[in-house]
């Protein structure tokens, strides 16, 4: 097994909720220091394979390895450990509402290291200056727009270093403007950081700027994977389509 | 988690477990948890209401609680109720102690009462024993006080002669002592008379006492009250127990002074020192018997003691006879005041037949009352009822049933206490009646007022409402 | 097996089940570390320390209504030295307790309920889990366990203010010194009705942060479902509670045969 190269991989993995095949025997290994965006229609299975790779889901057969080790068969206390290594950016940011935005990204500091409070606050700070919030520290979630809770959130994912960050449709709910900056930061991170990235996302214009590979998952199943110029290539009715329209629009 | 909030967590955790113990002490205070204590037995016939916890009482203080009950190996054997007593408070009980069961109240709690001793008996040791009265025995308690009175009559009749006796011996040989014992002289003749006087009062408390307890056994009301009035009794016992003591004193000089009238022949100087020692014994004693005199008047004057019963039966008309009844009321002891109230407008027929207080009743039995609220409202009254017309049979009749429903309305309204408020049904015959032909249709509110009460203002003995 | 077999017996049976073996891991889970003190801290400041207010203005209330009402029973036998001691034995047996169960079920239930709920369709219970926190831990054992020590404090909280506005009553109408009332106000209680009176309601907490809990975390997406767990929360630990009292009572009266009396 090739750590080095793959960090993340996705070995004949299958997940269903009751009858529904939401991941069908999926196999991806996703390359170092390189963001790989997922695509696919709503419901296709997409943010489930996020969770999978963070552990936040088991699968019913197939094998997810991170970082070398798989997680499946991992106890509790190394599974912990793994997550330690991988950012999580959630769809609405997922902000801890009873904390102040800069509590918010000292929580996993925290709880995952034995800094001197000191410590944290630098840390914390430097990671919502990383997304130009350092002025909202003691500002709480609920007082901030969509972009800011993004930004802040991504603030709490990198606040440990990971070498992974998972993106759930960053673009979700934001303009087109601010979604851009977004997309400008996560391209910033994985230049500066060297962070593997998988964004899962349906938003074309953000997914070309930001991935370096795309997969298309279709009924829980890859049906291409390459750059943007390769997908845009491909013969399927189903890619042309989603690649054209949401290219237009 | 800033520390301000961490302060309040600690405010709330801290304060509320503070507030806790507050709660706990409160409750161990009372039990008398936190102090050092003894043990001590009492057995009781009767042991309703106690149970682990009650708590125990010594002279009005929270005395400690109950600890156990043993249950007797038979009937007719008594209950030993273990208990446990403050340590500070051993010095009042006494091996001659007497422990009772009372209620707080009409719907209180039930505790012990233990009577602190004399000062002459042994502190109680620790897990020692006292006695346990139950109510009735109370009577019992009391004819141990008149052996105590009977004593200090004896020793004061031997004294009497004595005293007489070395006076005269006194008088023969020193002159100059006739003034003192002129004076002494005097002194005992009056402690001599408040001897018999005192006698007779105790006796007659005594009988009151006995046909109380002995009739009303069951009832414990009327018996706690009894006992509520045992500092007052406590009290007489132990004045009486003072005055016996210096008594012996007064005995002890008389002696003495006579020994050395024997011996000396009598040295002057010498013979009116003993002389004035003697006479100041005698003057103590004087005093001592003024004291007791003094409680046994307060003891006749409570309520309970005020003659109710010594006249018989004003808790109990139904013993007397109607004779009985008038001979009762021109006796000293008291005043009858009699307001007479109109039949006519007094009382209604129910649809039953039986006798109502009419829509209109309740204003002139007001009105009446009003004039008797003035005296003291534990003065007896006797509703006599009168009915004229049908017979002495139905006259009788309708006159009980007048009264009981004026008694039921007084007692009900007025919360007289019904021990002393009777009924008295008199037919027709009323010589005093105002309406002048020597009978009445009605009742006739008649209250036994103290004649010490009598002073304010000219009251007319009788009045017509 | 009939589908209304399932929707009526296998379905609600199979829920309390689950709610059991939640419960059942709440309290391992108390008990082993790593415990989350800071979390269970702040938990006791909202659980704890913001109810005080309406714990203590709702016992002084409950102490004056409870004087007038033992007031008017009393005074018809002539008892009313016996009004402080009848009302703080009403007040720390059982009306305390109670009172002050319903009123956290409702202000701490829903509280829960709606919290965890939200957490829950937002993700930020399993942005927790990606941040390698146990939720479980973090959410619920925290809620449970500040329950559990901040309801018997609430209890003396709202006994002492039932006390005094009981004192208060009293005072108005006789002018009983506030020590006389205290001293006559614990003049009958005995350990055994202010010991598990005000302990039981450990039992009120555990059952109160429970429920919210697992409401809570069980909600269905969306925001009506975050208002159907937080309304249900305030139902179900009510009714859980009251029912558990009865069995309770019963159960201090076998334990301490006094109380009974």
């Amino acid at each position: 097994m090739s750590q080095g190269t793959h960090p993340i991989q996705l070995e004949h993995v299958s997940k269903r909720f009751g009858s529904f095949r939401v991941l069908d025997d999926i196999s991806l290994d996703l390359p170092k220091g390189e963001a790989t965006v997922v695509l696919g229609r709503s419901g296709t299975g997409k943010s489930v394979l996020l969770k999978h790779i963070v552990g936040l889901m088991s699968p019913d057969s197939g094998r997810v390895v991170v970082q070398g080790q798989e997680l499946t068969v991992l106890p509790a206390a190394d599974v912990a450990l793994v997550r330690r290594q991988i950012g999580f950016l959630f769809q609405n940011a997922a902000l801890f509402d009873s904390m102040s935005v800069g509590e918010n990204v000292e929580f996993p500091i925290r709880r995952h290291t034995q800094l001197s409070d000191r410590s944290v606050r630098a840390q914390a700070r430097e990671k919502l200056a990383l997304v130009g919030l350092e002025q909202d520290y003691d500002k709480l979630p609920g007082a901030l727009s969509g972009g800011m809770r993004k930004r802040a959130g991504l603030a709490r994912a990198m606040a440990l270093d990971p070498a992974i960050l998972l993106v759930d449709e960053p673009s979700a709910g934001l303009d087109p403007i601010t979604s851009e900056e977004i997309d400008d930061l996560l391209i910033r991170v994985k230049k500066e950081l060297g962070t593997t990235q998988v964004v899962v996302t349906h938003n074309i214009p953000s997914a070309r700027r930001i991935g370096d590979t795309l997969v298309f998952l279709h009924k829980g199943r890859v049906l291409v994977r390459g750059t943007a110029a390769e997908l845009e290539r491909s013969k399927h009715t189903i890619v042309e389509q989603f690649m054209s329209s949401e290219a237009g629009g | 988690m800033g520390s301000p909030r961490l302060a309040f967590v600690g405010t709330f955790v801290a304060g509320g477990l503070l507030l806790f113990a507050v709660g706990l002490f409160l409750i161990g205070d009372r039990r008398q948890l936190f102090t050092e204590h003894f043990e001590l037995e009492a057995d009781f016939g009767n042991v309703t209401g106690i149970v682990i916890g009650t708590s125990v009482r010594l002279a009005g203080l929270e005395a400690g609680e109950v600890l156990g009950l043993e249950i007797p190996a038979g009937p007719g054997e008594r209950f030993a109720v273990r208990m446990r007593v403050r340590e500070d408070l051993r010095p009042l009980v006494r091996t001659d102690s007497v422990a009772a069961v009372l209620t707080d109240g009409l719907l209180g709690a039930v505790f012990i009462q233990i009577r602190s001793g004399s000062t002459s008996a042994p502190e109680v040791a620790d897990g020692g024993a006292i006695r346990g009265v139950d109510s009735i025995e109370i009577a019992d308690l009391i004819e141990e006080g008149r052996d105590t009175f009977r004593v200090v009559a004896d020793e004061f009749l031997g004294l009497r002669e004595q005293m007489a006796g070395t006076f005269l011996a006194l008088g023969e040989t020193a002159e100059t002592t006739a003034q003192l014992i002129n004076d002494a002289g005097d002194d005992i003749q009056t402690v001599t008379n408040a001897t018999a006087g005192l006698m007779e009062d105790v006796r007659a408390i005594l009988a009151d006492t006995r046909t109380l307890t002995g009739d009303l056994s069951g009832g414990r009301g009327t018996v706690g009250k009894l006992l509520g009035d045992e500092a007052l009794y406590t009290h007489l016992v132990g004045t009486a127990q003072e005055a016996e003591a210096t008594m012996r004193a007064v005995r002890g000089s008389a002696e003495r002074v006579e020994q050395l009238v024997g011996q000396f022949g009598g040295e002057e100087g010498q013979t009116a020192k003993l002389l004035a020692d003697a006479s100041d014994a005698v003057r103590l004693a004087r005093h001592a018997m003024s004291d007791l005199a003094e409680n046994t008047e307060a003891i006749k004057r409570n309520w309970l003691f005020r003659g109710f019963f010594s006249e018989r039966g004003f808790y109990n008309l139904d013993e007397l006879a109607l004779d009985e009844y008038r001979e009762l009321l021109t006796r000293d002891r008291y005043t009858p005041l009699r307001i007479w109230i109109d039949g006519d407008l007094l009382f209604d027929t129910d649809l039953d037949g039986r006798v109502a207080l009419a829509v209109d009743a309740d204003r002139r039995i007001d009105e009446a009352m009003s004039e008797l609220l003035i005296y003291p409202r534990d003065s007896p009254l006797v509703v006599e009822g009168y009915a004229s017309g049908g017979g002495r049979g139905q006259e009788f009749v309708s006159s009980q049933a007048r009264a009981d429903v004026v008694r039921d309305y007084l007692v009900a309204v007025y919360g007289r206490v019904s021990t002393i408020t009777g009924t008295m049904p008199i037919g027709s015959d009323a010589t005093e009646s105002p309406a002048g032909d020597g009978s009445w249709n009605g009742v006739a509110l008649t209250l036994l007022v103290d004649p010490q009460h009598l002073t304010r203002g000219t009251h007319p003995a009788t009045t017509e409402q | 097996m009939p589908s209304w077999v399932n929707a009526l017996f296998v379905l609600p049976m199979a829920r309390v089940g689950d709610s059991v073996l939640f419960a059942g891991r709440a309290l391992a889970a108390a008990l082993r570390p790593p415990f989350e003190f800071k979390e269970t801290a702040r938990q006791l400041y909202e659980i704890g320390w913001l109810s005080v207010p309406l714990v203590a203005v709702s016992g002084f209330a409950v102490g004056i209504v409870l004087s007038m009402h033992t007031r008017a029973s009393l005074e018809r036998f002539g008892a009313e030295a016996l009004i402080p001691a009848a009302l703080t034995l009403a007040l720390v047996r059982e009306t305390g307790p109670l009172v002050v169960g319903l009123l956290i079920s409702g202000r701490v239930g829903a509280g829960i309920g709606a919290e965890l709920g939200a957490m829950k369709v937002t993700e930020q219970i399993d942005a927790l889990e990606a941040s390698a926190v146990d939720s479980f831990n973090f959410l619920v054992v925290t809620r449970v366990v500040a329950c559990i020590v901040a309801m018997p404090i609430l209890t003396t909280v709202m006994n002492f203010t039932g006390i005094l506005g009981g004192w208060a009553a009293e005072s108005a109408v006789s002018g009983l010194g506030l020590f006389s009332y205290l001293r006559a106000a614990f003049s009958i209680v005995q350990f055994t009705d202010y010991l598990p009176g005000t302990l039981k309601t450990m039992v009120f907490g555990f059952i109160i942060a429970i429920t919210a809990s697992y409401l809570g975390i069980n909600s269905s997406q969306g925001t009506q479902g975050v208002g159907r767990a937080a309304t249900r929360s305030v139902v179900l630990a009510s009714v859980l509670l009251i029912a558990t009292n009865v069995v309770l009572v019963r159960l201090i009266f076998f334990v301490f045969p006094e109380s009974a009396q």
